[in-house]
C-alpha cells in the first residue's frame, strides 16, 4: 500500500518543520505549504488523503480553505488546528466540515494521534 | 546703541559661534559615521546568526523527533547564543516526547548549569532574567536553589521569572516566599505572582488560606493583594480553602468580597450556600451580581427563591446574572417564567429576556403560565 | 545694532533653542525607549495568549470607499496575534463596492442585534455578522466622517477595550498583545496606548504581512520615513515617560472604551480628531484629578502607506495642519494652566511652540535673513555661523532619531544606510523649508475654497496616512 498524503498549512516555518518531519517518520507523506492560498491551490490540484490546516493564515483562514473546498466539490477530509477560544467559532468549524479540531498551542504528539485517527485505514 | 557697545556684543558671539559651531558639526559628522558602523555591522552579525540559526533548527527538531543523535558535533555549538535562542523557541511550543529529547540534550550540553550561574551572578539584568525566563522553560529541578535566591533579585522581571519557573517545578519550599512576594510587589507584578501561585495548585491552598485568614487588611492596596490571593484560591479550585473564602465574604473590603464570591464556584462546596444566598443582600452590587452567579455555577436549588427575589435587585448586573443563574439551576426556568408576570417591572423584563436567549418565544412562555396555572 | 538686525538674531536664536529642545527631549527617550525595550523583551507577552484575564478587545476599522483594499484589511487584522477579539469594520456610506466586498468574501448575514447608541453618529443602516468562523462584524451606516464611523463602532462594540485603526494599514502580528500589555501591567489607570507608525513604503508585503522590510526610492517617500522616525522616536517616548503624550495616532491606538464614551467619543467633522481626542481625555481626566495614564508603545508597529507624490503629500500636510490649529484654538485654555499639571505647563505649551509658532519664526527667518545679508545690514561673521548652527542642530536632531530607531533593526543593509544618513542630513537643505512652507500656507487656507473640496468630505483613506508627523 503506497504511503498517506498529508497536507500541512502552517504559516509559522518552524511549527510546520516539526509537524511534518513527525508525520514523516510515522510513515506519512508531507506536503507543507505556508499560508491559506497555497493551500487552497494545492488542496485542488493534489490528491490528499487528510489536511491539517492552521485557523490563522495569511490569504484565507484555514476555515476559509475548508468552505472553498466544500463548495468547489474537493473532497479531504480537514483536521483545523486553532488558537479559538470561543465555542461558537468551534462549532461553526464543526458544521462546516471539519473531522477535527486540535486547539493551540498544541502537542504535536497529539496532532500525530488525530492524524493517525483519521487515516487508521491507511497506515 | 553705541559703536562700542555694539562691537563688544559682535565679540562675543564671534567668539563663542565658532566654537560652537565646530562642536555641533563635528559631533554630528561622528555620530553619523559611527552609526553607519554600528548598521553595517549589525546587519553582517545578523546574517551569519540567521545562517547558523537555519542549520539549527533543522538539527533541532531532527533531535526533537528522533531519540538518537551525535553529541559531539554539538558540543561546538552548545556555547553559541543563536543555538540556545533557538533551543529555547522550540521549547515554548513542545511538550510531550520530543520535549523530553529536547530537555535531555540541554541537560547534557551543560546549558542548565549555565544559566544558573548567569541567574546567580550575572552583572545584567537581561542576563538575569533570560536566564529565569530559560530555566522556567527548561524545568530542571537542580536549579531550584539559584531560582529561591532569585526570588530577592532586585530586577523585578527576574522575580517574576523565577516564581514562574518555581510554579513550574511544583516546589513546596517556594510557595511562602511566593505569597510574601504576592503581598509586596505593585499591582501588576502581583498580579504575574498571583498566577504562578494558582500554577502551583494544591500545595499552595494551605498557606495561603491562612494567609488569607491571617493578614489584618490596613488599607484598601493590601485589600486589592488579598483580593488576589482569593482569586487564586478560587482558581485552584481546591474545597480546603472553603473555609477562607467565607470569612473573606464577610470582609469589609469589596475588592476581597467580590473574589471571595466569584472564588466560591471553584473552591466552594454545597455548605457555602447559605453564606452566598446572604451575600445576595450585600449593600454592593458587585457582590451581590457576583454572588448571583456563583449560585448558578453550583446549581444552587435552595437558591431559587433569593434569586427570584434578586430579578427585582435595583442593579441591572444583579438582575442579569440572577436570571442567568436561574436558567441553570434546574427548576430554575420554572422561576423564570413565574416571573414574567411579577409587579416587579425590572423583574418580568429580566425573565423574558433570558428566556428569550433560552429560545422560548412569547407564545411558548404564556403556554407554560397557563399549564403553570392549570396544574 | 538696529531693530532689524536684533530681530535677526533673535530669530535665529529661536530656533537654536527649539532644536535644543528637541535633544533634551531626544536624551529623554533614550532612558524611556531603554526601559521599555526591556519591559517589553520580558513581559512575557505571549503568556497573555493563553490567559485567561488578557482583555478582550473590539478593534474598529472606519472604511469609506475602500472596497479596493478593504478585504485584505481584515485579512491583515485577523492574522494579529490576540486570545479574544472582534474585528468591526464600519462602512461610512462607501459610495464604491465596499460593503459589496465584504459580504461576498466574508459571507456576511445582517443580524438582529439591540442598537443602544450611547454616543451620536448618523443612522445605523444594518449590522452584519461573518457566518466565517472569524469574529468579523460590520456596521453599514450613513456617511458621516472618520470620527463619526469611529463613534459608531464604540456603540456595537461589544468588548472594554478598542482599537482605532485606519483601513490602509498593516499591522505586526505582536502589535496588538505589545499594546494591551500596558492595560495589563496597569489596568486601572491606563486609559489609551498609542502605537509606532512607519511608513510602509518599499516594504514587500505578501496577504496581509510585511515579509521584508525596505526603503523606498522616491525621495518624497524617503523624507517621510526620516520624518516618521525622528517624530515617533524623538519625542514621544519622553513626553509617554512623563504622562504627557499629546497625541495618540488615528492609525494605530488602543483605549479604554468607558474612558472615550465617558469624555464624549470622537468629534466629527474635525480635521484632526485623533489628537482632539488625546488632548481631550489629558483635559477630562486631569481636570477631575483623577490618576490616569496615555502611553506610547514604540514597540507596537503599524505600517502605513505615505503619500508617493508630492502634491498628495502637500494636500495632506496642510490638512494636518489645519487639524492641529483647530485643536490649538479649542485648548489653548490649557496653556499655562497649572490644574493641568505637566501637559498644561510643558508638553502642551512646547507642542504649540514647536509645531505652530516656529514655523512661522522659522519662514520668517528664511525670508529675513537672506534678505537682509542682501541688503548689507547684517554682519556676515555672525548671522553666518548662526545659521549653520540651526541647521547642524537640525541634522542632528535628524540623526538621533535614526540612533534612537538603530536598536529596533531595521534599515541595516548598507545601502540603506547610507541613504537614511544621506536624506537625514540633506533634509535640512530644501525639504524642511517646503515643509514650513505648506504649514504657513495652511494658515491662510480658506475653508470655502473649491480646491480642498475632497478633503472637507472627512472620508477616510483619501489620503492615504492619517498620521501628525512633527516635521
Amino acid at each position: 500500500m503506497s504511503r498517506p498524503h498529508v497536507l500541512v498549512a502552517e504559516d509559522d516555518r518552524v511549527v510546520s518543520l516539526l509537524l511534518s518531519r513527525s508525520l514523516e517518520t510515522a510513515g506519512v507523506d508531507v506536503t507543507a505549504v505556508y499560508d491559506g492560498v497555497e493551500a487552497y491551490e494545492a488542496g485542488k490540484n493534489g490528491d490528499f488523503d487528510l489536511a491539517v490546516l492552521d485557523q490563522v493564515m495569511p490569504g484565507l483562514l484555514g476555515a476559509e480553505v475548508l468552505h472553498r473546498w466544500n463548495r468547489e466539490g474537493v473532497d479531504i477530509p480537514v483536521i483545523v488546528v486553532s488558537g479559538l477560544t470561543d465555542d461558537d467559532d468551534v462549532i461553526k468549524l464543526l458544521d462546516m466540515g471539519a473531522v477535527d479540531f486540535v486547539r493551540k498551542p498544541f502537542n504535536v504528539r497529539e496532532v500525530l494521534a488525530r492524524v493517525k485517527l483519521q487515516l487508521r485505514s491507511k497506515l | 546703541m553705541t559703536l562700542t557697545e555694539m562691537s563688544q556684543f559682535d565679540v562675543v558671539l564671534r567668539s563663542t559661534l565658532l566654537p560652537l559651531l565646530v562642536a555641533v558639526s563635528s559631533l554630528t559628522a561622528f555620530a553619523a559615521f559611527w552609526l553607519f558602523a554600528v548598521k553595517v555591522y549589525g546587519n553582517v552579525r545578523s546574517r551569519f546568526d540567521e545562517f547558523r540559526r537555519a542549520s539549527y533548527v533543522g538539527a533541532i527538531s531532527e533531535i526533537a523527533t528522533r531519540s538518537g543523535y551525535p553529541l559531539d558535533s554539538l558540543r561546538n555549538w552548545a556555547p553559541d547564543p543563536v543555538f540556545v535562542d533557538t533551543l529555547m523557541e522550540f521549547l515554548r511550543f513542545l511538550q510531550g516526547r520530543e520535549r523530553d529529547n529536547l530537555l535531555r540534550l540541554s541537560r547534557e550540553l551543560g546549558i542548565v548549569e549555565r544559566f544558573m550561574a548567569t541567574l546567580d551572578h550575572g552583572r545584567r539584568r537581561e542576563s538575569r532574567t533570560e536566564a529565569a525566563e530559560a530555566l522556567s522553560e527548561i524545568g530542571d529541578p537542580s536549579a531550584v536553589p539559584a531560582l529561591l535566591k532569585a526570588l530577592n533579585d532586585p530586577v523585578v522581571e527576574v522575580r517574576i521569572q523565577a516564581a514562574e519557573a518555581l510554579a513550574r517545578l511544583q516546589e513546596p519550599a517556594a510557595v511562602v516566599p511566593l505569597i510574601g512576594l504576592l503581598h509586596r510587589e505593585e499591582e501588576w507584578a502581583a498580579a504575574r505572582i498571583a498566577d504562578s501561585v494558582v500554577r502551583m495548585g494544591s500545595i499552595a491552598v494551605g498557606d495561603l488560606s491562612r494567609h488569607v485568614l491571617l493578614t489584618s487588611i490596613g488599607d484598601p492596596q493590601e485589600a486589592q493583594r488579598i483580593g488576589l490571593a482569593v482569586r487564586a484560591l478560587g482558581l485552584i479550585g481546591d474545597p480546603s480553602a472553603e473555609a477562607a473564602l467565607l470569612e473573606a465574604l464577610e470582609s469589609e473590603y469589596l475588592d476581597v468580597r467580590v473574589r471571595a464570591a466569584a472564588a466560591l464556584a471553584g473552591a466552594g462546596t454545597p455548605r457555602c450556600v447559605p453564606a452566598l444566598i446572604r451575600a445576595l443582600r450585600d449593600p454592593a452590587w458587585e457582590v451581590r451580581s457576583q454572588a448571583a452567579k456563583t449560585l448558578g455555577r453550583r446549581l444552587a436549588v435552595e437558591a431559587r427563591d433569593p434569586l427570584r427575589d434578586a430579578l427585582r435587585d435595583e442593579s441591572w448586573w444583579v438582575r442579569i446574572n440572577a436570571a442567568a443563574a436561574l436558567a441553570e439551576i434546574p427548576g430554575g426556568v420554572e422561576v423564570l417564567v413565574e416571573a414574567t408576570v411579577d409587579d416587579d417591572a425590572f423583574a418580568r423584563d429580566t425573565a423574558r429576556a433570558q428566556l428569550g436567549t433560552l429560545g422560548f418565544d412569547e407564545d411558548t412562555i404564556a403556554e407554560l403560565l397557563h399549564v403553570k396555572e392549570a396544574g | 545694532m538696529t531693530f532689524i538686525e536684533f530681530f535677526n538674531y533673535a530669530v535665529l536664536l529661536y530656533f537654536i533653542a527649539m532644536e535644543a529642545q528637541l535633544l533634551i527631549l531626544a536624551v529623554m527617550s533614550y532612558g524611556a525607549l531603554r526601559k521599555d525595550r526591556f519591559a517589553s523583551r520580558f513581559g512575557r507577552i505571549h503568556d497573555m495568549l493563553t490567559s485567561d484575564t488578557t482583555p478582550p478587545v473590539s478593534i474598529i476599522i472606519p472604511a469609506y470607499n475602500e472596497a479596493a483594499g478593504i478585504v485584505e484589511s481584515v485579512r491583515s487584522i485577523a492574522l494579529l496575534q490576540y486570545p479574544r477579539k472582534e474585528i468591526l469594520v464600519v462602512n461610512d456610506g462607501s459610495t464604491d463596492e465596499t460593503m459589496q466586498r465584504l459580504i461576498d468574501e466574508f459571507e456576511l448575514e445582517p443580524i438582529d442585534t439591540p442598537y443602544r447608541p450611547r454616543l451620536d453618529s448618523a443612522p445605523i443602516k444594518r449590522i452584519y455578522k461573518s457566518s466565517l468562523p472569524l469574529p468579523l462584524v460590520v456596521v453599514d451606516k450613513e456617511n458621516g466622517g472618520k470620527g463619526d464611523a469611529i463613534n459608531a463602532g464604540l456603540n456595537v462594540a461589544r468588548y472594554p477595550y478598542v482599537m482605532a485603526t485606519d483601513a490602509d494599514i498593516v499591522l505586526e502580528e505582536e502589535a496588538l498583545l505589545r499594546a494591551m500589555r500596558h492595560f495589563v501591567e496597569n489596568r486601572s489607570a491606563t486609559v489609551a496606548v498609542a502605537g509606532n507608525v512607519r511608513p510602509l513604503n518599499g516594504c514587500d508585503v505578501r496577504r496581509g504581512k510585511v515579509t521584508r522590510v525596505a526603503l523606498p526610492r522616491r525621495p518624497t517617500e524617503m523624507a517621510q520615513v526620516v520624518e516618521y522616525i525622528r517624530s515617533f522616536l524623538g519625542a514621544r517616548p519622553a513626553w509617554s515617560h512623563l504622562n504627557a503624550l499629546p497625541i495618540v495616532s488615528g492609525a494605530f491606538g488602543v483605549f479604554q472604551k468607558e474612558a472615550v464614551i465617558e469624555a464624549g467619543g470622537y468629534r466629527t467633522g474635525h480635521l484632526g480628531e485623533d489628537m482632539e481626542l488625546t488632548m481631550r481625555l489629558h483635559r477630562h481626566f486631569r481636570k477631575q484629578r483623577r490618576p490616569y495614564r496615555i502611553v506610547y508603545a514604540p514597540d507596537a508597529v503599524a505600517w502605513t502607506e505615505v503619500p508617493t507624490n508630492k502634491d498628495i503629500l502637500r494636500k495632506q500636510r496642510i490638512r494636518w495642519h489645519r487639524g492641529l490649529m483647530q485643536v490649538i484654538r479649542e485648548y489653548k485654555g490649557m496653556l499655562f494652566d497649572p490644574r493641568y499639571g505637566i501637559v498644561g505647563m510643558v508638553s502642551w505649551p512646547s507642542f504649540v511652540a514647536f509645531e505652530f509658532v516656529a514655523p512661522i519664526i522659522e519662514f520668517i527667518g528664511w525670508v529675513a535673513v537672506p534678505a537682509s545679508l542682501l541688503l548689507g545690514i547684517l554682519n556676515l561673521e555672525i548671522a553666518i555661523p548662526l545659521m549653520l548652527i540651526a541647521l547642524a542642530l537640525g541634522a542632528a536632531n535628524s540623526l538621533i532619531g535614526l540612533i534612537l530607531d538603530e536598536r529596533f533593526g531595521y534599515y541595516n543593509r548598507a545601502g540603506e544606510a547610507w541613504r537614511l544618513l544621506i536624506y537625514s542630513l540633506g533634509e535640512q537643505l530644501g525639504l524642511r523649508q517646503r515643509t514650513v512652507w505648506w504649514r504657513v500656507r495652511a494658515m491662510f487656507w480658506n475653508p470655502r475654497r473649491k480646491e480642498w473640496g475632497d478633503m472637507q468630505r472627512t472620508g477616510v483613506g483619501n489620503l492615504s496616512a492619517d498620521e501628525k508627523v512633527s516635521a
